[in-house]
């Protein structure tokens, strides 16, 4: 979207009018679900985060004053609603069903959390879960990731900010953000490598 | 390893990444997140009773509204235009009155008197809320209203503003009236607005 049709959407939407909300949704929509689902690795999750990140938006737009980062402030959103769901999920009873359709007694707050539910290193579970860890290799990588890495090197594949435009996003010193997407993309890589 | 290193292998990096497909499939059911947005949408309209009153979010939205709505000069014409209507028996405003008018209907909106066009007070005020319905671009629900409790508080504040208005009101003038808008608001227990 070109900046100055976003500016005029935001404004919009500041007033609280739907069809701007609607511009906003299929602009972003798609991104932050992709971004979402590989931060909290449960696509249930990532659904209800989006909405709610929407929802907040419509909250707190009519107070935004748009300086040209309007990218940056929702990934920024995104990342906190992701971070504040994983935490939740680990202050719940880490109980995984071994149905694959979930975890009892969390399924509420979304995945356990992010070790418990990609975590290989233990006995290897059995049945659909197994099979579903095993379908999705990228994500088990991703989730062994320390968390700050594995936000970095996301922003970069879902958002179109720059490595300065991240630093200023996650309130780090721009080589701090590279070092991270650094670390994070050799690591995932050497994951994936071992793998095969 | 220099910087431009760094970033030359964090590029292959990334492009490895992008052919390891990290896209999800299926997408997103963005029909059912617009639809929640929608929802979102009309609680700001109503309090935690239901009724159909503004939260602070659309109390900021109608200030921002009809800021904007000032600055381009629109409301001037619009309100004069039907002030001087058929079967409205009014004349145009001049100038700071219309700014006036302009004001006291944000004062309206800002307290939520949607339904005073059906009250028995109505035909005094239903022009008012026609012009509010057309600076905000949206028609309003009847719903059940206090409007006797305000009105003289909104009838003295528009007075205030006739005496005291000028054609060259400027956002300063705006910033007091919103405030006395809070203030209002406050008394009739709605959230205080945020500009």
């Amino acid at each position: 979207m070109e900046a100055n049709v976003l500016a005029s959407v935001i404004e919009r939407a500041k007033r609280l009018e739907a069809g701007a909300f609607d511009a906003l949704v299929d602009e972003y929509g798609g991104r932050l679900f992709g971004y979402l689902y590989r931060l909290t690795g449960d696509r249930e999750a990532a659904e209800d985060l989006l909405q709610e990140l929407f929802v907040r938006l419509v909250r707190t737009l009519p107070q935004y004053e748009h300086d040209g980062r309007f990218e940056g402030w929702i990934f920024r959103i995104a990342t906190n609603l992701a971070r504040d769901r994983v935490r939740r999920g680990r202050r719940a009873p880490a109980v995984l069903s071994i149905d694959g359709t979930g975890h009892d007694g969390a399924a509420e707050d979304g995945p356990a959390s992010w070790q418990e539910l990609t975590d290989v290193s233990g006995p290897a579970p059995e049945g659909p879960l197994e099979l579903r860890e095993d379908a999705d290799a990228l994500q088990r990588a991703l989730g062994r990731l320390p968390g700050p890495e594995r936000e970095v090197v996301m922003l970069r594949h879902f958002s179109e900010l720059s490595f300065v435009e991240i630093a200023e996003a996650m309130g780090t010193p721009l080589g701090t953000a590279l070092a991270r997407a650094h670390r994070g993309l050799s690591k995932l890589r050497e994951m994936m490598e071992d793998r095969t | 390893m220099s910087g431009e290193e760094l970033f030359a292998q964090i590029e292959r990096d990334e492009r490895w990444l992008r052919s390891v497909g990290v896209e999800v499939e299926p997408p997103p059911d963005l029909g059912a997140v617009k639809r929640r947005v929608r929802i979102a949408i009309d609680e700001c309209w109503l309090d935690e009773r239901g009724v159909r009153v503004p939260s602070a979010t659309a109390l900021a939205g109608v200030k921002r509204r009809v800021r904007q709505e000032l600055a381009a000069g629109r409301p001037e014409h619009r309100m004069a235009a039907k002030a001087a209507g058929p079967g409205t028996g009014r004349m145009p405003y001049p100038v700071s009155r219309t700014l006036a008018a302009a004001a006291a209907l944000a004062l309206a909106a800002g307290l939520g008197f949607w339904s005073a066009v059906s009250s028995p007070d109505g035909p005094a005020v239903a022009a008012d809320l026609d012009d509010l319905a057309a600076v905000m671009g949206r028609d309003f629900d009847d719903e059940e209203v206090e409007w006797e409790a305000i009105e003289m508080e909104l009838a003295e504040l528009e007075a205030t503003l006739v005496q005291g208005a000028d054609p060259g009101w400027e956002d300063e003038a705006l910033d007091e009236l919103f405030d006395e808008m809070d203030e209002l608001s406050n008394d009739v227990g709605l959230s205080p607005g945020v500009s």
